[in-house]
């Protein structure tokens, strides 16, 4: 009963949606989507809505939504009016709480206050900034469309517009990139304050041009060891500064964790909206097609966009599970851990994991091979 | 594999003609019995690739035994793996009719022998069946070590030896070298060499006749009491142990009371017969035939091979030549799971039922848990066995060190025979420690010759002599301890010598060695699979090359692994494999948990191949690590 309660009490779904346009592709990025498609957004957003309607149709989503997630892509493409319209459409086809989480995630690079003013009117009420760096070399590395002091300008117009609570997103561990260097980026984001803070270490095996790059050899592969540094240094230096490091790549001022990502780590259900969007109801993950004009296609057809969906066994809902919530610091209860805990002993020895109110949460060291640590659990 | 077999000769598409061939001869065999003048029974000698198999299809083809068209595969080898590696291992037998040029029908029966130094004793064994051979030497490769010794163990069996040089279409073909090898090493004249092309069908009419003239018929006692040589056999999951035998004196028939004299133990015959392609019962097997027995028996170790089938109320004398099995080498086999123990037990059972030289006893090793401690004819007997346990009952196994038997003197006076280093009794304990040896001989193009005994001199080898076989081709004759060759020996030869050289052994005896047990510690911790006996003066390269090749087997994992060779309490080398630092996904962006998910799934699916060992995760594979070792670098 009380299981059930608290099933009850925490079931609130997240809403997804993906906005599948950039200025310019960056050459690390593997997200899904276009920057020179003759598709507008106008035409994007007919197709959307038939999608919410399909879906609302098709879906019984349990409770009201409590989280809203605008990703992408550049969602800051959308002028405030577009967004008003996408926001329109969600509300009369699904149940959304009175006062959800609302996060668009914005490139710095096309943000002006009269957009973020717009924006806040609308009822968004977090920003997810794309800083990635400080220093213009980087930047440039990076491909992104920003400069350095864009970064600032941003933060601050989003102030001006009566935003309470800005993230920025990171990026470290560049082929040689020097801890200084990284240091450079933090103290810059830790000036300006942000609620939130999220540093991804630059992920390498995949297919985008940089990852060829480095697999080739042309380009140098980020020292595993220096990356490894400069993770640990960070969280350090984020938590004295105030922030929980609240999962491996994100740390909060207190209050302030994203509540749509957490809902992925917790297991809870997710509806996810437009091209590449995974979804997870009912036990069930699906995603949908990863190509704008297929999508547009399908739903002209008025049928569902999905390219894919399955069903977790029970041993792959467990697995995800664990793996899931070691990556938070507040870990899994104990009595939810497979297994002999005398096998939890060498982790509790090296510092790589502790027990905190019953539940078996991994240190930053932990964290940083949080995926070892679950494969080794799961035996 | 009976099934396979079966399945095998299902594919033959017969053609009509044959058909009926073969079924009027069925008949005839099971009405008559040959006369002993017309029967020759012979095998055939030769080194790999030298052409047995090709030869023996044609034979088969000029006696109508079976039609060229079904001649898609090979006869003689029917196992998948013996045929991927071109070596028949099992033998097998099938008889011939032969109308002569002088009017009269022969009946012939081919007995085939395997082909590899690790099987000597079943060679012996099936030569021992037989009159004659066929001696198939290559026209382009010319005389090879191994069909020397074959040659030899002919000789002691005293059979007629017919040489035959093959392939002398090739334009490769050094007829005229290769005929003086043969003179030289027979004492043979030039006219009685066959010329033969196998694959284009040339010289087999000749060689049928050669065979019918010049192999001398059965000579035994047909009114002694009854003997009869195992030379091979096999089993059949409905009809059990099946003995190929070679009838020396007297009559073999059905219903008779027979007795297996090794054993003693005695069984009532309920089939025997004549092979063909399959087999064709008979109610009598007379002096001088070979065919097959079936008694009920339900184990293959009561039909050893050499061993002797008399009749239980009148016994006679065992046949000369029998031995017992000895495996020369020894490794542990492990599941990889332990859950899996008594699957392991089953199909070891089950391969055991097929193949009498393997033994096996429970092992357990702290490091790998239960297992069992399996004895081998040799590296290729083991590697045969390993791979029919992972595809034939798919198995996984951790396979450790193989090792050769030591005979330990313990200062009590006690001496025990140890196959395992783990068993090793303590240093002070031990008064001397004596390692097989064995006579070997290495035929080699005189250009090696200086590689080779370099070789020979790093493996510990005693040199004996050496003799040239012509001017271009020596014999190397060295004693080495057998512990030296097992490993990587053959290939290192094969190396040394562009790939000409070839060697055989025969053991000897046990020698007293300085001989120490080389330990391997993972953080720290003795791990008991990974030990392995060892020369002193080669102690500190095996442990510097064992502990480095451990650093490249052993994956990085969360904490840094000491990884240490020791003798007795002193470390002799060290090494570490690094601490893995970062194995995180850095991003579960937009909820697609799914990518995550297969991500760790194909990590774990890795995991699956390692043995975790204290804290350390050890792939399969370093068990095995001393293998992957170049000791000449
Ligand atoms: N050119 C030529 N090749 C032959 C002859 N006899 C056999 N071979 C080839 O030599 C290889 C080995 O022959 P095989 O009979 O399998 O040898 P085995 O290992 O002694 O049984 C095969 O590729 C045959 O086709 C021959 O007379 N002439
Ligand atoms: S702006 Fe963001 S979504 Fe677009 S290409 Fe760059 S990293 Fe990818």
């Amino acid at each position: 009963m009380f299981i059930l309660l608290s099933r009850l009490i925490t079931i609130m779904p997240g809403l997804y949606i993906h906005i599948p346009f950039c200025v310019r592709k960056c050459p690390y990025c593997d997200f899904y989507s276009e920057a020179e498609t003759e598709v507008s957004i106008p035409e994007f957003l007919r197709a959307l809505r038939t999608e919410i309607e399909l879906r609302a149709e098709n879906w019984i989503i349990p409770d009201p939504a409590e989280t809203l997630f605008f990703g992408g892509g550049t969602p800051s493409l959308l002028s405030a009016n577009q967004l008003s319209i996408i926001l329109h459409y969600l509300r009369d086809s699904f149940a959304i709480q009175e006062f959800p989480e609302i996060t668009v995630e914005a490139n710095p690079g096309t943000l002006s206050p009269e957009k973020l003013e717009g924006y806040r009117q609308e009822g968004v009420n977090r920003l997810s900034i794309g800083a990635q760096s400080f220093l213009n070399a980087e930047l440039d590395f990076l491909g992104r469309i920003h400069r350095a002091d864009e970064i600032s300008r941003s933060v601050r117009a989003a102030r001006e517009a009566g935003f309470g609570n800005i993230g920025l997103d990171l990026i470290f561990g560049l082929p040689d990139q020097t801890l200084s260097a990284w240091r450079v980026s933090v103290h810059q984001a830790l000036e300006l304050e942000p609620e939130h803070i999220s540093t991804y270490a630059l992920t390498w095996d995949n297919e985008t041009p940089i990852g060829k790059r480095i697999q080739s050899g042309e380009l140098p592969a980020p020292d595993e060891s220096r990356v490894s540094d400069m993770y640990l240094w960070t969280s350090e230096i984020l938590r004295s500064a105030g922030y929980a490091h609240y999962e491996v790549s994100n740390f909060a001022r207190p209050g302030f964790r994203c509540r749509h990502n957490e809902g992925y780590w917790t297991g809870r259900p997710y509806l996810g909206l437009g091209p590449s969007a995974h979804s997870f109801l009912h036990e069930k993950r699906s995603w949908n097609l990863r190509d704008i004009r297929e999508y547009i296609h399908q739903l002209r057809l008025m049928k569902l966009p999905v390219e894919g969906e399955e069903e977790l066994s029970y041993a792959q809902r467990k697995m995800e599970r664990l793996a899931l919530l070691l990556r938070r610091s507040d870990g899994i209860p104990l009595d939810e851990l497979p297994g002999n805990p005398e096998k939890l002993d060498p982790f509790f020895s090296e510092g790589l994991a502790s027990i905190r109110d019953g539940r078996f949460a991994l240190t930053p060291r932990g964290f940083l091979l949080a995926d070892g640590i679950a494969l080794r659990l799961a035996d | 594999m009976l099934v396979k077999q079966r399945n095998k000769y299902r594919n033959i598409s017969w053609n009509v003609k044959t058909f009926f061939t073969l079924l009027l001869r069925g008949k005839f065999d099971i009405l008559h019995a040959m006369k002993m003048e017309n029967i020759r029974n012979f095998s055939i000698i030769a080194h790999i690739d030298h052409g047995k198999s090709t030869l023996a299809d044609r034979l088969l083809e000029a006696t109508h035994a079976v039609s060229p068209q079904s001649m898609k595969e090979q006869v003689l080898d029917s196992m998948d793996l013996e045929r991927e590696r071109g070596i028949t291992i099992k033998a097998h037998a099938i008889s011939m009719d032969y109308t002569a040029d002088d009017g009269q029908d022969y009946l012939l029966n081919l007995i085939d022998t395997p082909g590899h130094v690790d099987f000597t004793y079943e060679v012996s064994r099936s030569l021992a069946a037989c009159e004659g051979a066929l001696l198939v030497i290559d026209a382009a490769q010319g005389i090879e070590a191994q069909t020397m010794s074959n040659i030899y163990l002919a000789m002691e069996n005293e059979l007629h030896i017919v040489p035959v040089i093959n392939k002398i279409d090739l334009p490769s073909a050094q007829i005229e070298t290769v005929t003086h090898q043969i003179m030289d090493l027979l004492g043979v004249d030039e006219h009685e060499i066959l010329k033969v092309s196998a694959k284009a069908g040339l010289g087999i009419h000749e060689t049928l006749e050669t065979i019918v003239r010049e192999v001398p018929p059965p000579r035994g006692k047909s009114d002694a009491p009854l003997r009869a040589l195992i030379f091979d056999s096999v089993f059949d999951y409905y009809r059990g142990a099946i003995a190929y035998v070679r009838v020396v004196d007297g009559q073999l028939r059905r219903n008779d009371e027979i007795r297996f004299l090794s054993s003693g133990k005695t069984f009532g015959v309920d089939e025997i017969g004549v092979l063909r392609l399959d087999r064709r019962p008979v109610e009598a097997l007379h002096t001088g035939e070979v065919g097959y027995l079936i008694a009920g028996v339900k184990n293959l170790k009561d039909t050893k091979v050499g061993d002797t089938v008399t009749a239980a109320k009148n016994p006679a004398e065992a046949l000369p030549g029998f031995r017992e099995p000895k495996p020369m080498v020894f490794s542990g086999l492990f599941p990889s799971d332990s859950d899996e123990l008594p699957e392991l037990r089953n199909a070891l059972e089950r391969l055991q039922l097929n193949d009498s030289a393997l033994i096996f006893e429970p092992e357990s090793s702290v490091a790998l848990g239960f297992g069992f401690r399996v004895g081998f004819l040799g590296l290729l007997h083991l590697e045969i066995v390993q791979e029919r346990l992972e595809r034939e009952y798919a198995q996984t196994l951790i396979t450790t060190i193989p090792n050769v038997e030591y005979r330990v003197h313990k200062k009590d006076g006690s001496v025990a025979l140890i196959d395992n280093p783990a068993a090793l009794p303590a240093l002070q304990q031990l008064e001397k420690i004596e390692e097989p040896y064995i006579d070997a001989h290495i035929v080699t193009p005189a250009a090696y010759v200086g590689n080779l005994m370099k070789l020979a001199q790093d493996r510990r080898g005693i040199f004996r002599n050496q003799s040239y076989l012509d001017p271009t081709r020596v014999n190397l004759h060295y004693e080495f301890p057998l512990a030296e060759i097992i490993f990587d020996f053959y290939d290192k030869l094969k190396s040394f010598s562009r790939g000409y050289a070839s060697l055989d052994y025969d053991l000897i005896d046990f020698r007293e060695s300085p001989l120490q047990k080389l330990d391997i510690l993972i953080n720290g911790d003795s791990v008991d699979a990974l030990s392995m006996i060892v020369h002193r003066d080669k102690a500190y390269d095996w442990g510097n090359k064992l502990t480095q090749k451990l650093k490249d087997l052993i994956p990085r994992q969360m904490y840094e692994v000491a990884i240490q060779a020791s003798l007795g309490s002193k470390i002799i080398a060290r090494t570490n494999v690094k601490a893995l630092r970062k194995n995180v996904t850095a991003k579960c962006y937009g909820g697609d948990i799914t990518r995550k998910r297969k991500l760790l799934e194909k990590q774990k699916a890795g995991k699956k191949r390692m043995k975790q060992v204290g804290r350390v995760e050890i792939p399969q594979e370093a068990f095995l690590a001393v293998l992957q070792i170049n000791r000449e670098e």
